[in-house]
């Protein structure tokens, strides 16, 4: 059997920057915060002097995180803030972020999975407000 | 992917937050990371166990090379860059954690980001390790 992808692609028929302005406006609708973003494009053409088509990576809370609580679980760490990619593909949008999946041999990770887990059902609800989920998952 | 190589690094300087927060910018910096973006946090802004704990602050490490790499092929790689590091302030010494992203999860990666993610890890801890030489203690 195929391994389920870790990640979720959405597209939105919008280009890339009004597909960003939208998504951005539809999170903060969902009190889904962005606390950052960091524009990969930017970092290649800045150090590697490479064009490549827009790709940004939003940093998203949950309103009510409790960041606090991080050093208790470390491993919650790596996923918070969540990375959501908005990317340009011709025309069109895409827009990927990880999903939460079972894992096994893997340390205890409840507090967090079950926080990224409403985070990424949150993020999951608003883009299939303003887009379509990728066939390909 | 790799299941030999841990999923969680731990290590601890023996050296108060704001020193060994400049030991660990000093050492990634000389691996060729850079801190992308960094957020901080106060033990005092949480509950009675967050006034325990004390200050904290969350490192967005990346490589540009790596983030390029990871995305030749499929978008969706960016995902688990920047990496996450944990560094916590415990009175007199500090705590740093490395997860490995991918491995928090089973399924498969995007094509392509498995290499560039463990490169990525691996010189992180390489940089922590080179502190280990001077100061700080791995944990496991």
């Amino acid at each position: 059997m195929l391994e389920e992808k870790t990640t979720c692609t959405y597209r939105i028929d919008e280009p890339f920057s009004r597909a960003l302005k939208q998504l951005r406006k539809a999170l903060a609708a969902a009190n889904v915060k962005i606390s950052g973003e960091i524009d990969m494009a930017d970092r290649v053409r800045g150090s590697l002097l490479l064009s490549v088509p827009p790709c940004v990576v939003l940093l998203a809370w949950m309103a009510a995180w409790p960041a606090e609580d991080l050093p208790l679980d470390p491993c919650a760490a790596a996923l918070t803030p969540l990375h959501i990619v908005v990317s340009a593909r011709g025309p069109r949008t895409e827009v990927h972020f990880l999903r939460a999946l079972p894992g096994s041999n893997r340390p205890p990770i409840f507090p967090c999975r079950y926080a990224a887990g409403r985070l990424q059902a949150e993020i999951a609800r608003v883009l299939g407000k303003i887009g379509r989920r990728s066939l390909d998952d | 992917m790799n299941l030999a190589a841990p999923v969680l690094q731990r290590y601890v300087v023996p050296e108060r937050l704001d020193k060994a927060l400049r030991s660990i910018r000093r050492s990634l910096r000389d691996m060729e990371l850079d801190i992308i973006d960094e957020f901080e946090f106060s033990g005092n802004t949480g509950g009675p166990l967050a006034q325990k704990r004390g200050d904290f602050r969350l490192l967005l490490v990346g490589c540009t090379v790596l983030e390029f790499e990871a995305v030749a092929l499929e978008r969706a790689a960016a995902v688990f860059f920047p990496l996450h590091v944990l560094v916590c302030g415990e009175e007199d010494q500090t705590r740093v954690s490395v997860a490995n992203p991918a491995f928090l999860f089973d399924g498969r990666l995007p094509a392509g980001a498995n290499e560039p993610i463990e490169k990525l890890v691996g010189r992180v801890n390489l940089a922590l390790d080179a502190l280990l030489q001077g100061a700080a203690v791995r944990v496991n």
